[in-house]
Formats: C-alpha cells, sequence, structure tokens
C-alpha cells in the first residue's frame, strides 16, 4: 500500500502523492472500513497474476513446440507481437546511449528489467517441458462445459466450419487469460474517461460541462462539428500533449503556495467536489536518470501496478454486472413492453410512438432543429444539475407526478380497447367403448385423444390409453380456453373424420367400431385471445 | 546491484523560487509596498494565467473565449438587419455573455481579495515567486510574440506595404467585419496557449511553411554590392619581395609566373636576410586570400549532407554572416581566376568545421546537439605584381 511519508525524498513524495491522488477516493472508504481486505487483495493479486502468469508462460511454450500452419502463427504472432515488441518500442531513439550501452555493461540501469528477463527465460525452460496443471485443469474445465455431443451444436456449425473464423485462434483459457490480463492493466483510461462524463453529466466539473455544451451546440449548428471534434482531439488532446511532453513549453516557474480566486461560472454551477479532472496517468515520471532512489522508485511503481490491477478488475467486473443489468433490461423492453406482453401498455406505448414519428415527420420541415437539439440540450442539463434538480423537485411535488401517473394509467386502461375477435379451434376427444361378453354389451372406457384402433400401440401392449373418465377432467390445450357458450359436441360425421385417418372400419351411428373396440368423436370449441408473448431462446 | 555496476550521475540544477532570509534584507518600506501589490499580482496573474491557458482548469479560457465571440457578434446586429429576431436573440447573447465576463471579472477580484484576507498574510517569499511567477510568464509571452516577429526592422516597411492592402482586401471581400474581429479576438485569446505555441512549433518543422515565411518575411534584397569584394581578403597590399635580377628583366606575364617560389619565401619567412645582396633586385606584389565556404545541415537520416534549405546557404558560399554569397566550388572558381592573378598555394587548404545552429551562428568547433549546420573554408592565397604606379 502507499505510503505516503512526508520525510522522504522528492520522488517518493510525488510519486507517493500520485498514488494517493489516484486511489485515494478509491481504495479509502475500503481501507478504513476492513483493514483486513488488504490482505485478501494482496492474496487475490498474487492468486491471479501467478495463474496469468503461468498461462502466459503455457502460451509461449506451446508456440515453440506446436506444429502450426502459417495462419496461426501469424494469428499468434499478431496476438504477441505487441507484448514481444513492446520493450523496443518504448525505447527511445533519441537517448540511445541510455539503453544501448546498459546491454552489455551489466544490468545497472534497468536491473529490475534485466532480472525479469533472466528469471522469465528460465521459467520458460522449465516450463517447455512440462504443461502447467493450472493448464491442464483449465483444459478439462472447459472441456466439461462444452461437451462433444452440445445439444444444439447444429447451430453453431456453420460459425464454427467459417473459414474466416478457423483461421483465427482457438478458445483458449491461456489466451483469454492473457488478454484478461493485458487489457486489466490497460482498461484504466476507460474507466478514467467513464469517470469523467460522469462527472461532466453531474455537473462535478462545472467548466467542463459547459465546454461540452458548446460543442454539443457547435456539432448541433454544424453537424461537420462531428467530424472535426475527433480529429481536434486527436491532434490537441493526444499529438500535441505529447508534443509538450516531449519538448516542455515551460509555461508556468514556479508553483503557488495556493490559489486565490474563484470563478464566478465554477462558484455557481458547481455539482459538487470534483475529485480529479485529469487522468493522473498524464503524470507519469518518465525519468531515465533514476538515480535518487530506483529502489523506492520500482516499489511505488509496483505498487501502483498491483493496485491499479485490482481496481481495474473491480471496475471491469462492475462493469460486467452494468452489462448484464442493461441486457437485462433490454431484454425486458424486446420482450416485455415491445413484445406486447402488457397489451394495454405496449399498445399505449406503440400509438404514442406513432404519433410522434408522424407528428416529426410532418413538423420536421417547419423546425429549426440546430435550435430546438441545442437549447432541449442546454434544457436537459440544467434540469439535471444537482441544485436545479431538488428546486424543481419541490416544485413538482410528489403527489402530482402520482396523479399524472394515474390519469397515464387510466389512460392506458380505459382508452386503449382490447376487443379484438379471438382466435377459434375445435378440439377432438375420443370416447372408447370396450366391447363386453356380448356383441352388444359395451362399456365405457376412456375419454382419449387416441383412436385406439389396431395399429395403435397402446393397443398392441394391451394398455388402456391415455385418457380420463369424466368429460369434466378434461382441460383445453396450453394457452387455449373453452368457449364457454358451448360444450361438447359429438362428431355425427364419422365417415369423414375416420377417412381422414385412414381408417376403413364399420360404422354403427356414430360410432367407429373395430370389434372389441367402438369409439365416437367429441369436438368443442376452444377460445384464443393471442399467443403467448415471445421469450427469448434460453427461457 | 553490484556497486561496480552503479553508474554516477550528475544532477540537474532546479530552479530556486525561493530565495532566502529576504524578511532580514528587505526595508519596510519595500515590504510594505509589495505587501500592498500582492493584490495586484494575484489578479494580473490570473489575466495572464487566462491569456495562456495555463489555469488550473483549462475549461475556463475556452468558456471565456466564446463568451468574447458572442460580445463580438453582438455588435453586428445595426449593420445585418435582416432578421430581426436573429439579430435580436444575437445581440441579447452578446449583452448577456459582456455582462457575465464583467461579472466574473468582479467576482474573481472580490474573491482574491475576501479570500486573501481570510488567509494570513502573504511571506515575502510568496510575494516575491508571484512576482517571479508573473516575470517569468510576461517574459515568455514576449518570446512568443519575438519569435513569431523575429523581423529586421528594416523588414517593417516591405510587410506594411504588403499585409496592408491584403488586409483591406481581405476585411473587404474574404469576411466581414465581425468574422474578422471575432478571428483577430480568437487568433489573440489563443495565440499565447502551449498548444497554439506548440502548433506553430510543429508548423515550424515543415519545409513549405519556412518557404512560405521566407517569401512574406524575410525576403532580402539581393542587389549584391561589391561581389568581388566578399570573395578575397586583402593579405598584404604591398609585399615587398625580393627577385633575381635576371628575372625582373622578363615580361610581366613570364615573369609573374616565375616568381611564385620567392613570393612564398617572402611570406613565410620574409627576405630582410637579402637585402644588399647584387644579385637580387626588388619588387612589389599584392597577396590575397581566397576564401570559399562549403555548407551543410545535418539531416536526422543521413547525417551532414549539402542539402541545405533553400533560402539558406548553398553548398558553397562566400562571405561570412549575413551577407553571404551563393559561389562556385573553389576547383571551377579557380579555373576562372583573373589573368594577372597567380596562386602562391598549389591548392586550396580546407579549415576545421565550424559548427553552428539552425540559424548559422557559429557554436564551436565540434559536433553537438544543438549544432545543425556546419561551414568550413577552403583558402587559397594569389597574387599579382604590382606595377610602379599601383605600387606608390
Amino acid at each position: 500500500m502507499p505510503q505516503r511519508s512526508p520525510s522522504r525524498g522528492r520522488r517518493d513524495s510525488v510519486i507517493g502523492g500520485l498514488m494517493a491522488r489516484k486511489y485515494e477516493s478509491k481504495a479509502k472508504a475500503e481501507l478504513d472500513l476492513e483493514p483486513k481486505r488488504v490482505t485478501n487483495r494482496q492474496l487475490i493479486h498474487g492468486v491471479a497474476s501467478s495463474f496469468l502468469e503461468a498461462a502466459y508462460q503455457r502460451l509461449q511454450s506451446s508456440r515453440l513446440t506446436d506444429k502450426i500452419t502459417i495462419d496461426e502463427d501469424y494469428d499468434s504472432f499478431a496476438q504477441t507481437a505487441n507484448s514481444e515488441t513492446s520493450e523496443s518500442f518504448w525505447k527511445d531513439e533519441n537517448f540511445r546511449q541510455e539503453y544501448e550501452p546498459s546491454s552489455d555493461a551489466g544490468t545497472s540501469l534497468e536491473p529490475l528489467k534485466a532480472g525479469y528477463a533472466n528469471s522469465s527465460k528460465e521459467k520458460k525452460i522449465t516450463s517447455e517441458t512440462q504443461e502447467h496443471f493450472v493448464d491442464i485443469l483449465l483444459d478439462k474445465m472447459i472441456s466439461t462445459i462444452l461437451p462433444d455431443n452440445f445439444p444444439e451444436r447444429e447451430q453453431f456449425t456453420q460459425r464454427v466450419n467459417d473459414p474466416l473464423r478457423k483461421k483465427r485462434q482457438k478458445l483458449s483459457a491461456t489466451i483469454f487469460a492473457n488478454n484478461l490480463k493485458v487489457l486489466t492493466t490497460k482498461l484504466g483510461a476507460i474507466f478514467e474517461l467513464q469517470d469523467s462524463v460522469i462527472r461532466l453529466l453531474a455537473w462535478r466539473n462545472p467548466s467542463g460541462t459547459v465546454t461540452m455544451l458548446v460543442f454539443i451546440s457547435m456539432i448541433c449548428f454544424n453537424p461537420i462539428f462531428l467530424a472535426i471534434l475527433p480529429l481536434l482531439y486527436v491532434l490537441y488532446g493526444i499529438m500535441v500533449p505529447g508534443y509538450m511532453h516531449r519538448h516542455p513549453p515551460n509555461r508556468t516557474a514556479f508553483l503557488s503556495r495556493r490559489t486565490y480566486g474563484k470563478s464566478f461560472l465554477v462558484s455557481l454551477t458547481s455539482g459538487g467536489e470534483k475529485t480529479s479532472w485529469h487522468p493522473s496517468d498524464d503524470i507519469q515520471e518518465y525519468d531515465y536518470n533514476l538515480d535518487s532512489d530506483p529502489l523506492g522508485h520500482q516499489r511505488a511503481h509496483h505498487i501502483k501496478q498491483s493496485m491499479e490491477f485490482v481496481v481495474n478488475l473491480r471496475d471491469l467486473q462492475n462493469s460486467m454486472s452494468t452489462m448484464v443489468s442493461l441486457s437485462k433490461s433490454m431484454e425486458k423492453f424486446v420482450f416485455g413492453t415491445a413484445g406486447f406482453k402488457d397489451e394495454h401498455r405496449s399498445t399505449a406505448l406503440f400509438l404514442a410512438g406513432l404519433g410522434t414519428l408522424l407528428l416529426l415527420w410532418l413538423v420536421s420541415p417547419l423546425i429549426n432543429w440546430s435550435m430546438v437539439s441545442t437549447v432541449s440540450v442546454w434544457t436537459v442539463m440544467i434540469v439535471i444539475h444537482p441544485k436545479v434538480r431538488s428546486r424543481l423537485a419541490q416544485i413538482i411535488k410528489e403527489d402530482q407526478v402520482n396523479r399524472s401517473r394515474e390519469v397515464l394509467e387510466r389512460t392506458e386502461r380505459y382508452d386503449i380497447i382490447l376487443d379484438e375477435p379471438p382466435d377459434v379451434r375445435f378440439i377432438e376427444i375420443f370416447e372408447i367403448h370396450k366391447q363386453g361378453i356380448m356383441p352388444k354389451d359395451w362399456a365405457f372406457l376412456k375419454f382419449s385423444t387416441n383412436v385406439f384402433d389396431a395399429q395403435d400401440s397402446y393397443r398392441k401392449a394391451q394398455v388402456p390409453p391415455p385418457g380420463v373418465d369424466s368429460l369434466e377432467e378434461i382441460k383445453p390445450p396450453v394457452t387455449w380456453a373453452f368457449d364457454n357458450n358451448s360444450g361438447w359436441e359429438i362428431d355425427y360425421n364419422v365417415e369423414a373424420w375416420s377417412q381422414d385417418r385412414g381408417l376403413e372400419l364399420d360404422i354403427e351411428d356414430e360410432f367407429l367400431v373395430d370389434g372389441a373396440f367402438k369409439r365416437r368423436r367429441l369436438v368443442r370449441k376452444v377460445l384464443r385471445y393471442a399467443n403467448p408473448a415471445r421469450k427469448p431462446s434460453y427461457k | 546491484m553490484s556497486a561496480k555496476s552503479t553508474v554516477f550521475r550528475a544532477k540537474l540544477v532546479q530552479k530556486q523560487g525561493q530565495k532566502t532570509c529576504l524578511t532580514y534584507t528587505t526595508a519596510p518600506q519595500v515590504s510594505w509596498a509589495l505587501y500592498q501589490l500582492y493584490p495586484f499580482l494575484i489578479i494580473f496573474d490570473g489575466l495572464l494565467n487566462n491569456l495562456m491557458w495555463c489555469c488550473d482548469d483549462i475549461c475556463l479560457p475556452f468558456i471565456y473565449l466564446v463568451l468574447m465571440t458572442l460580445v463580438v457578434s453582438c455588435e453586428s446586429v445595426l449593420s445585418e438587419g435582416s432578421n430581426v429576431l436573429g439579430s435580436l436573440v444575437n445581440s441579447w447573447f452578446g449583452l448577456m455573455s459582456g455582462a457575465f465576463i464583467m461579472f466574473s471579472c468582479m467576482y474573481y477580484v472580490s474573491s482574491v481579495l475576501w479570500e486573501l484576507k481570510q488567509d494570513e498574510s502573504p511571506t515575502l517569499d510568496d510575494i516575491v515567486v508571484m512576482m517571479d511567477n508573473v516575470h517569468y510568464k510576461l517574459e515568455k509571452m514576449r518570446e512568443d510574440v519575438a519569435r513569431v516577429f523575429r523581423l529586421q526592422r528594416r523588414d517593417f516597411p516591405f510587410l506594411l506595404i504588403v499585409l496592408t492592402p491584403l488586409n483591406w482586401l481581405v476585411a473587404t471581400y474574404l469576411v466581414s467585419s465581425e468574422n474578422y474581429v471575432k478571428i483577430i479576438v480568437t487568433a489573440g485569446l489563443v495565440f499565447h496557449s502551449s498548444w497554439c505555441q506548440c502548433t506553430l512549433r510543429l508548423i515550424w518543422r515543415s519545409l513549405f511553411a519556412r518557404h512560405l515565411w521566407f517569401i512574406v518575411c524575410k525576403r532580402r534584397d539581393s542587389t549584391a554590392t561589391d561581389r568581388d569584394a566578399h570573395r578575397y581578403t586583402v593579405l598584404r597590399p604591398a609585399l615587398d619581395v625580393v627577385i633575381p635580377r635576371e628575372l625582373a628583366l622578363l615580361e610581366s606575364p613570364q615573369c609573374a609566373v616565375k616568381l611564385k617560389p620567392y613570393v612564398r619565401d617572402a611570406t613565410v619567412r620574409g627576405c630582410e636576410h637579402l637585402r644588399g645582396d647584387p644579385n637580387f633586385t626588388w619588387t612589389k606584389v599584392e597577396t590575397v586570400e581566397y576564401r570559399i565556404c562549403e555548407n551543410q545541415r545535418k539531416w536526422p537520416l543521413d547525417g551532414w549532407t549539402h542539402n541545405t534549405l533553400a533560402y539558406e546557404r548553398t553548398k558553397f558560399t562566400t562571405g561570412w554572416g549575413k551577407g553571404w554569397q551563393q559561389s562556385v566550388s573553389p576547383w571551377e572558381f579557380q579555373e576562372s581566376l583573373e589573368p594577372d592573378w597567380f596562386w602562391i598555394d598549389d591548392g586550396w587548404m580546407p579549415h576545421d568545421w565550424d559548427y553552428c545552429d539552425a540559424d548559422w551562428n557559429m557554436l564551436g568547433s565540434k559536433d553537438s546537439l544543438d549544432c545543425y549546420t556546419r561551414s568550413r573554408s577552403w583558402t587559397r592565397s594569389a597574387f599579382r605584381k604590382l606595377s610602379p604606379q599601383q605600387a606608390t
């Protein structure tokens, strides 16, 4: 954990400050509440990193031993190219003297790196000979997840056999873990971006919010800015800072003890404390002169790395949870609201949408959309300002909201008329009688869905067909309902229904007789208002 | 890490912001005056920060910039007059922006004063650091301007003559006056930002930009004044040379050709020891030294090559400093020597390279990181026999 000791050297304090600034807000709450979690976290990180390290080593060794095609080789090269060439990539052409002599003058400048290289080489040698047990375990796990007789495999064959897809890498725990490891260390910027967007929307960085609004207004009035602004960002958000890092313009001489004065805009519109605006990664110390305290520097770097890893992992997990809940609500919308599950609501929604659509279509040529969108964006941003929102909440009382909601519900309830004629189908049942000892002596056996003719499997097995003993026990098919105004009716057109089933038997009144059994067909009307709502395939 | 492998490195000099013991060495009146000055310094520093876009919140200068442009566009209401509602909205926004800027300034000033009152009074060091800051920033702004307007005083008339009609044309036909003022305000507010400065520096890297700049600002008058005067420097206007009597009897050209070893002797050793010798006679020659500079520029990939920029020195030049002239190579030049001149040396003598910065200001005799150009002279001396009239 970063220890901030003001008595230590300048570098330490700078890095300590950096560390503290970056992680104060994120880690403080947890640390203060549960000091034990520190060790847990370290444990987790230790386990995770060793696991990932093993996976990585496995990947390295498998590349050497496997017989690989050119495509696979290319792909794995593309995967590992970054990690292999990154060392040389980060070397600076202008500081060649700093790293070239160090390679044979023994590791003096970068002892850590060289040591790491040696140890990794050793590891590689050992791991070439034996597969890591974690790997075997993972492969087992995957093979249990995906058995060969996977029922829906046919569905995926096209994806699996797709020649383009085949070229790519196979599912591998090692590659996945490696990618996860690399991504996790690099995702910090994305989460930082996420945070800064939240800060902008919550007015915790008011000048930034206003700047954003100005940019949005510019886009609204001249949409080509949509193309210009990203370029502007690349030039002045990434490239010029990079240039300024290499050739500092030195615009300020000394840092003042404190800054006096407030901006009117900021004090007027601030929505809360902003923790940081510049991503703290910008304030890294690229220093080839690690003389003052190389060990301390390494330690700080290490702490930062591991902290960042865990924090990023946590953020990744949280954002995955967000994704899951988002997909759930999307699902709810697609299969619920948009799937006419609640027909009142869906109909109301559709009609409202249709009305809006037509209105927009008709009105759009008459409206200055730049102005409207600008004004609406500004209005929305002003309305969601924390101070304004609370004021608005005071003005718009809760019961007003409730009342309007009631009105809306009533509209849904009584202004939407669901009176389409339902689907009508007929269900049939066979009333089966068994011949007694006398030829004219018939005894009721069952109401069944089976005709129970001589070819019937139940008949061959000499068991009665599935069925019930009384008509009251018969239920309509799933999702269907009996028409209450019609009862069971005997089908007197025996010839027709027996011919439909290919039965050429004797007909006695309404019965079809085949010697030991006779049956008649009972028919009843069933109704259904609508098909059941759509469901996702896995539900 | 073994002790052997540790590299010992010197440390950079750090800027010393704090002056020691100012309190004891400063007169109370001065301290008092500085104390009175402090709020103004802070406010001025705030202004400079906004101009240089180096305050903590870099969005604020941008917002002020937008507000300023809105204020400017408010002025155009009278001239347009076509869309009443639009111009009304415009002018309302302009007025509001102006009021907002005014109010922001007032708020800032009052908040500075109030915070100063709340805070403990500043130490003398604080005040001096603030003064240093303000001075440093002003100096930077001056440098920014000076770097762009790196002009000789004599260039100003030319610039005025070229730019005034251009200015008039642009303002009259290309952009409306409103946009013109807007551009000027924007440029003025953005110019001192480090982004703008970096952009200018990056643009300066392009050859095209430099050509353009040269065409606009640095066009020198190419009237070569006394062209030959630069070619050589007179070593001895009238050198006494002692020659054998029979040589003196020859016609002038033949005599001069044979004169060479004696002239060389005379320049190297002098010929006073032969004074009074009856076999020899005295004559006078003028010796000069021709000097041609060879110029090279350092390119990151190819190293030193003769590939120099189009507006700077060519491969071979004569003359030094600003008054250089393009020249042919020494070996071409030696063929075109005038008939009454004769070489003393057998060949051209190369001197060591002089290494210069990007503007051909000499830095030293060794290549270094800040050397981008280099130049060396090839010298060869020549003489001509002076007729008795010239000798006197």
